[in-house]
């Protein structure tokens, strides 16, 4: 009777074990079941779209695959999968196919595979560093089309180098022609993307650095100090001549001044002597001699005041006169009486 | 009785989920699938979506990367029409056309590229051959054939990608053109020459340049000067003229005019620190003669 009671008592406890097991186990099934339903909910970032894929293929219609920034919710893994693409930020792919790797570089050779380098239109050779600036247009051809868009536009980029390159002088690829190069790689750029149908568009090539082979590049440099010098020269002769032209209108300008001045000072010096003359003319006519002897001792009078010396010589009874003159007599030698 | 439900409805559930993993798969966008069914290709998928099929080891499935990919060849010597030794790399951007036969021709991804990269170079020096070198190289842009070039390389290769490997190659370029080694020691000699002798011109032209705007300037200010001085000749002359009109008045009496020009000359001409020597006879030194020079009664 008492193994029935204990094996009773057992089986209770170990019923009521099992009850709360499954308890526990339903409740922790509800709250599994709930997590995997939330777990599809997620957040699409501010420059970023996303597009969710329901059995590996894209979800909604035409027009309403691509998910906006904001709050979302799909079904969680595996039944449906999230890509994310950068859409609107300005993503940048940088090349240095055509750049130098070996910074100790002494030989008088470049190694193929070694330093990179393009061949320009007269067989020379230049290295050049390049960046693309590019946005997504259509993320679906980026995300689902190519595997690598990177990789492609790195290539691309350096097709387009080496084709714009190859038509031009080094002269003109490194120094008169910098922005013609970069504008031609754009073009090329943008219209070989464009036919490739990459799903981007290109904001912009720039040229990040552009240098002659370091084996000539003293010759280079010697180029450039030879323009240098013939910028100077003709600098320094400009300056000469505008110099030289400024000084010559100057003085043309004072010709012409003392012409005009000598042509006023003469009209109305002779115009005021023949004023001068009507009205003296007009006593004259009535007196002659005494208006001339006034005239002549008045002047006379006014020259001789100013004059500092004034010698009057008187005829003698011989009626004969003789004035001798020493002008500007030689001053004697000092002469110093030795002493006894 | 409960819990028997609760427990058959759980293992039902794991049941059918282990059915569903066997008969369904998934394609996945940018994915192809070929399905075998004992080792034999049967159907190849490239739609994305939800499908099935028979359970292993019945059929079985083979996933490939159906998108674009990019291939670059061997940056490698190959000779031109007029036998210049340059180096070359191409590159192409592939995909997978015919699923089956790229899984019964190639297999691997890998393989594929290993393949494509003979095939490229073998066209590659079929048709650089055909061109010379300024074709690739040439400040005159209307000889140089990269287009061309490119063109006969891509339309060499599809076919026989195609045919051979199932894949389409949809677009190729040349991505490096090179010289060898010993070459570039020869180009830099000639390169550094013509620097030279560049700049040797420019210090040239920089001193003829000088000489000529000198020159230049010189001969303006040359002209300038003359056409100034004539034009102050002229000024001159027609204050010359203009004065001679006022002359026609000293005519009432020449000899008048001469003698008030004369005391204009002599006043102007004797300045101060002058010396003068006169005769009493002067007038009005004659006062000095005594009675002689007394008035006439």
């Amino acid at each position: 009777m008492s193994d029935h009671s204990t094996t009773d008592t057992g089986h209770a406890a170990l019923t009521g074990a099992l009850n709360s097991s499954f308890q526990i186990l339903r409740w922790v099934m509800v709250c599994v079941a709930g997590l995997y339903f939330f777990s599809g909910v997620f957040n699409v970032h501010q420059g970023e779209r996303a597009y969710v894929l329901v059995f590996g293929k894209i979800n909604g219609l035409a027009g309403e695959r691509l998910l906006e920034p904001g709050l979302h919710w799909t079904w969680p893994r595996p039944i449906a999968e999230i890509v994310r693409i950068p859409t609107e930020r300005v993503q940048t792919v940088d090349s240095g196919t055509f750049w130098y790797r070996n910074e100790n570089q002494s030989a008088g050779t470049i190694r193929p595979g070694t330093d990179g380098y393009t061949l320009t239109g007269d067989a020379n050779l230049i290295h050049s560093r390049w960046a693309i600036r590019y946005t997504v247009i259509d993320p679906e051809i980026v995300s689902f089309r190519l595997a690598n868009l990177e990789s492609i536009l790195q290539r691309e980029l350096d097709h387009a180098v080496l084709r714009c390159t190859a038509r031009r002088s080094v002269d003109q690829a490194l120094r008169t022609e910098i922005e013609a190069l970069r504008g031609a790689v754009d073009t090329e750029l943008r219209h070989r993307t464009e036919a490739l149908a990459l799903g981007i568009r290109i904001e912009r090539v720039d040229v990040l650095a552009l240098a002659p082979p370091r084996q000539v590049t003293a010759a280079f440099a010697s180029v450039i100090e030879s323009e240098q010098d013939r910028s100077s020269k003709i600098s320094a002769a400009r300056a000469a001549a505008s110099r030289s032209l400024n000084e010559a209108a100057g003085e043309a300008a004072q010709l012409q001044s003392e012409g005009e001045a000598y042509r006023r000072r003469v009209v109305a010096e002779v115009s005021a002597n023949a004023d001068y003359f009507t009205k003296v003319y007009e006593q004259y006519q009535k007196n002659p001699d005494i208006i001339a002897q006034t005239l002549l001792q008045d002047t006379l009078h006014r020259v001789l005041t100013g004059v500092d010396q004034k010698f009057l010589i008187h005829r003698n009874t011989t009626g004969q006169q003789q004035l001798r003159l020493l002008i500007n007599p030689e001053p004697q030698p000092l002469v110093v009486p030795s002493k006894p | 009785m409960k819990r028997n439900t609760l427990l058959l409805a759980a293992g039902g559930l794991v049941a059918v989920l282990f059915i569903l993993l066997q008969v369904l798969f998934t394609v996945r966008e940018g994915e192809a699938v070929v399905v075998t069914t004992f080792g034999k290709p049967v159907r190849a998928i490239t739609d994305a979506g939800l499908y099935t099929r028979a359970p292993w080891p019945v059929q079985r499935i083979y996933r490939f990367d159906n998108r674009v990919h990019t291939l670059e060849g061997a940056f490698e010597e190959t000779l031109t029409r007029d036998g210049k030794n340059i180096l070359v790399a191409v590159y192409a951007g592939w995909r997978i056309q015919a699923p089956i036969q790229f899984l019964e021709r190639i297999g691997t991804i890998e393989q594929a590229e290993r393949n494509l990269d003979a095939l490229l170079r073998s066209q590659k020096n079929a048709v650089l051959g055909q061109f010379p070198f300024s074709a690739l190289v040439n400040t005159n842009t209307a000889e140089v054939k990269f287009e061309q070039i490119e063109q006969q390389m891509l339309t060499a290769v599809q076919p026989e990608a195609a045919n051979r490997y199932g894949v389409t190659v949809q677009f190729l370029g040349i991505r490096k053109i090179g010289l060898p080694e010993s070459i570039t020691e020869k180009v830099f000699a000639r390169m550094k020459a013509e620097r030279e002798e560049i700049a040797e011109r420019y210090r040239s032209e920089g001193e003829g340049e000088a000489i000529k705007i000198r020159a230049a300037a010189d001969s303006q200010r040359n002209q300038l000067l003359a056409q100034a001085e004539a034009d102050a000749k002229r000024i001159r002359a027609e204050g010359d003229a203009k004065a001679a009109e006022s002359y026609q008045v000293f005519e009432k009496n020449p000899e008048l005019a001469m003698f008030l020009r004369k005391l204009e000359v002599l006043e102007g001409t004797l300045k101060k620190k002058s010396t003068v020597v006169l005769s009493t006879e002067t007038e009005p030194f004659d006062l000095l003669q005594g009675d002689k020079a007394l008035p006439k009664k």
